[in-house]
């Protein structure tokens, strides 16, 4: 079966940009900030899919990203999870916070497809 | 892979124009309350996330642009500089030229002039460092040499569940130490259960701190960048002199803050004081527009209500709505043929009824998948009427009202113009300049307001100034020297005001973009009519002017009554019959040369179908009187057949405006029917008085 990847942002724009990088390789849910994604982990669960991955935006309504993230990490079930944080340069500071937070990694938006699937590759083992 | 790109494309221009909206609205809503941190907060976040999804499309135009906005929305964010004139001016022309520049993409629109985006872009640059500039401080420091020293006030609230999330308090104080020196601290303990009720997991706890710093606030930033997300961290700057004053009040502060005083003692000492919100703002511990952007906020959360939604292409829902109008005309189609084989026993007969409630439902659920609020047409007009009232130099409170008020999308779609320039015309030439209102002993704003609502089954838009007024009598000399009316013609007060809705009135011949002087009242009108709307209006000279659009709920679905003139079959919708009965010939007669009946104790004009259609009518013994606004009709034709319900099909799109006709529609046994336009008809007959 394949991987499961969520896509937090509250850009369509990104999502589907990463969904398109993704979509070959992976199964890959979206979500529109932190607290749908919340909802979203909690039906996925209840399906008994296992998340693979979460990539996140910070920036975003309602929840935003480093409140996800400690929301995930509070899961006993998602505590492994790798978390891709998106950031953009003008958040440089973002990157450590996110860090903190429990994310695996990050990546700078805009990025390349290729760019993207490396970096998922590398993640998911 | 281009389908890829185009794809890609398409999803991006919904995410911008969905941001722009966010933005346009924000950006207004700032500068009602400049000072309203979550305002800023939701304008910035929409023009990051514009800057960041362009970025992904390789608009580096608009990505760019965006960037310049977003630097200088993160000084206004950080309080490095204080929102005025031009920056306001400059935020929102800057949102017009990303919109422009993404229209232009969808081929909605030119390129934005080059000259004007490259001219933006500095004005963005400037108004970004000119307050870096301006900071005196910072210039203290240049001719100095000597690190520059401010003071701050740092409120730490933090939440009760603050140690969920990883943050130690001790260690956020101990990092601020390492910055900063820490000339005071309070810790505020009226928060602290009695001793049983005390979770250990929990934090009780707030501090009021005192910091000097030599390298600026962003310092503090960064300690509570983390922090700062989801708890309320309030970093101040302060002056020596409160510092000072703060040293005197301390104690009572204190004794309070520390539970030494009870409840009791407090509300007594609260009696002798000023209202505690009032304390706070002169304390300086918050301003008062946050607390009154606090309380607005709060009700607007209450607004909020969480529904699950799916976004449906228009033409789907427009499928659907086809379909169930085509299976209303197939169930009329088989109980005609049912009853025409002598087929429909009691049986047929109850199973059609079943057949019939469910279709309503049907019919009902996929009306309302169409309505959308109103919300959506009617907020952009914040932004006209705010350009419009700016340009000309009048003061204009513009308020909104009904805005959750649902409609058939459609219709939503058509109100727009007309309603935009009726707005226009009540700026333009409604609503008076401050001087000419102070003169009349009004205040010196005007009042704007449109308000939208459900009444009777149709939605009802208002829209009601404080302005000059309508004079009817200046009316009636402008209509006799245009030609339209006989100089001794006598009108109602009512019948005067509605000459401004007569093609030829207003000086503007068509409805254009340019703020013109009258804009032509009569293509308001004429819009408004296709939704078969109709606009009244009330104006009192000196006290304002009330225009009242009625439209129907929806187009697609209307009851009508099917009647027959020889072979021909038309619909009158049924809002615009008044009653039917057999010609009476003794009620017609002859008055000025036109013929009339006499209704309800004066006359009305009377049409015979036949005659005015070219149709070869039969009989002539049937009388249908019809209305619109306050104008009656009657039609003579031969046999009212029956109540349908219809749905109409445009005449435009199937085939060619026809004169006269509204639309047309295909009845049970297949064959096809128009569907009578009783206002055009009105409007074309003459007047018998």
């Amino acid at each position: 079966m394949n991987k499961t990847i969520l896509i937090v942002d509250d850009s369509a724009t990104v999502r589907v940009a990463v969904k398109m990088a993704l979509k070959k390789d992976y199964e890959v849910v979206d979500a529109n900030n932190g607290q749908d994604a919340l909802n979203k982990i909690k039906t996925l669960t209840a399906k008994g899919t296992r998340l693979n991955l979460i990539i996140t935006d910070i920036n975003m309504p309602k929840m935003g990203g480093l409140e996800f993230i400690r929301e995930v990490k509070k899961d006993r079930k998602l505590k492994f999870t790798p978390i891709l944080v998106l950031t953009t340069e003008s958040q440089g500071s973002m990157k450590a916070e996110g860090k903190k937070a429990g994310a695996t990694g990050w990546l700078v938006k805009p990025f390349k497809p290729d760019q993207l699937q490396g970096i998922v590759k590398k993640v998911i083992k | 892979m281009p389908s890829d790109d185009s794809e890609m494309i398409e999803v991006f221009i919904g995410d911008a124009t969905e941001q722009l909206e966010v933005l346009e609205a924000e950006l207004l809503n700032l500068e009602d309350n400049p000072e309203d941190p979550e305002t800023i907060k939701k304008i910035f976040r929409a023009v990051h996330t514009l800057k960041g999804s362009a970025g992904f499309v390789d608009f580096s135009d608009i990505e760019a642009f965006a960037h310049l906005y977003e630097e200088l929305l993160s000084s206004i964010r950080d309080g490095k500089i204080t929102i005025n004139d031009d920056i306001m001016e400059a935020l929102l022309t800057s949102k017009d030229i990303i919109n422009a520049m993404i229209n232009y993409r969808v081929g909605q629109s030119d390129y934005p002039d080059e000259t004007k985006v490259e001219d933006m872009k500095e004005e963005l640059k400037r108004l970004n460092s000119g307050s870096a500039e301006k900071d005196p401080e910072e210039e203290e420091e240049a001719t100095t040499g000597g690190p520059k020293r401010e003071l701050f006030k740092v409120a730490m609230n933090l939440r009760t569940d603050v140690f969920e999330t990883g943050t130690d308090p001790l260690l956020l104080i101990d990092d601020l130490a390492n910055h900063c020196k820490i000339l005071d601290t309070t810790m505020v303990i009226k928060n602290v259960p009695v001793l049983t009720k005390i979770n250990v997991f929990e934090n009780y706890l707030s501090w009021n701190i005192i910091v000097e710093c030599t390298k600026g606030r962003e310092q503090i930033d960064d300690v509570f960048i983390f922090a700062s997300m989801d708890n309320d961290i309030q970093i101040e700057k302060i002056t020596d002199e409160d510092l000072s004053e703060m040293e005197d009040s301390k104690i009572g502060e204190l004794l309070v803050q520390k539970g030494y005083i009870g409840e009791e003692e407090v509300e007594e000492a609260m009696e002798k004081h000023k209202k505690l919100g009032d304390d706070l703002v002169k304390e300086g511990k918050v301003t008062r527009k946050l607390v009154d952007s606090v309380a607005k906020r709060q009700e607007e959360l209450r607004k909020v209500r969480r529904t699950s939604t799916l976004r449906i292409e228009t033409d789907k829902l427009d499928r659907i709505i086809e379909s169930v109008g085509e299976v209303v005309v197939v169930k009329s189609r088989i109980r005609e043929l049912l009853e025409r084989k002598g087929w429909l026993q009691l049986e047929e007969e109850a199973t059609l009824t079943e057949l019939d409630r469910y279709i309503t439902q049907l019919q009902k659920d996929v009306m309302n998948t169409r309505m959308v609020p109103i919300k959506d047409t009617l907020l952009p007009f914040r932004r006209l009427v705010r350009d419009l009232s700016k340009k000309q130099g009048k003061e204009i409170e513009f308020e909104i009202k009904g805005e959750d008020t649902e409609l058939d999308k459609t219709v939503t779609e058509k109100i727009k113009d007309p309603l935009k320039h009726m707005l226009r015309n009540s700026v333009d030439h409604g609503i008076e300049t401050p001087e000419e209102r102070i003169a009349a002993g009004k205040p010196k704003k005007g009042k704007l307001l449109l308000e939208a609502s459900h009444q009777n089954g149709e939605v009802l838009i208002e829209l009601t100034d404080d302005g000059k007024g309508i004079d009817p009598e200046k009316i009636k000399e402008k209509a006799v020297s245009k030609g339209l009316l006989e100089e001794d013609a006598t009108l109602t007060r009512e019948e005067a005001l509605r000459m401004i809705f007569n093609p030829g009135f207003s000086t503007a011949k068509e409805v254009t973009d340019v703020s013109g002087r009258g804009v032509g009242m009569d293509v308001v009108m004429d819009n408004i009519n296709t939704i078969q709307g109709d606009v009244e209006v009330h104006s009192e000279k000196g006290e304002g002017t009330e225009f009242t659009i009625h439209i129907p709920l929806t187009l697609a679905i209307i009851d009508g009554i099917l009647v027959r003139v020889g072979t021909n079959k038309l619909i009158i919708p049924i809002q615009s019959v008044v009653s039917f009965q057999p010609l009476d010939p003794k009620s017609v007669h002859n008055v000025n040369n036109t013929t009339a009946l006499s209704f309800r104790g004066g006359y009305i004009p009377v049409i015979n179908l036949g005659e005015y259609m070219h149709y070869q009518a039969e009989s002539n013994n049937m009388l249908v009187i019809v209305q619109s606004g306050n104008k009656y009709l009657a039609l003579i034709l031969d046999e009212v057949v029956g109540k349908y319900q219809i749905v109409i099909k445009s005449l435009e799109e199937n085939f060619k405006k026809i004169k006269n006709f509204a639309g047309a529609t295909v009845l049970g046994d297949g064959s096809v029917a128009l569907i009578l336009d009783v206002k055009t008809l009105l409007r074309n007959v003459k007047n018998v008085s």
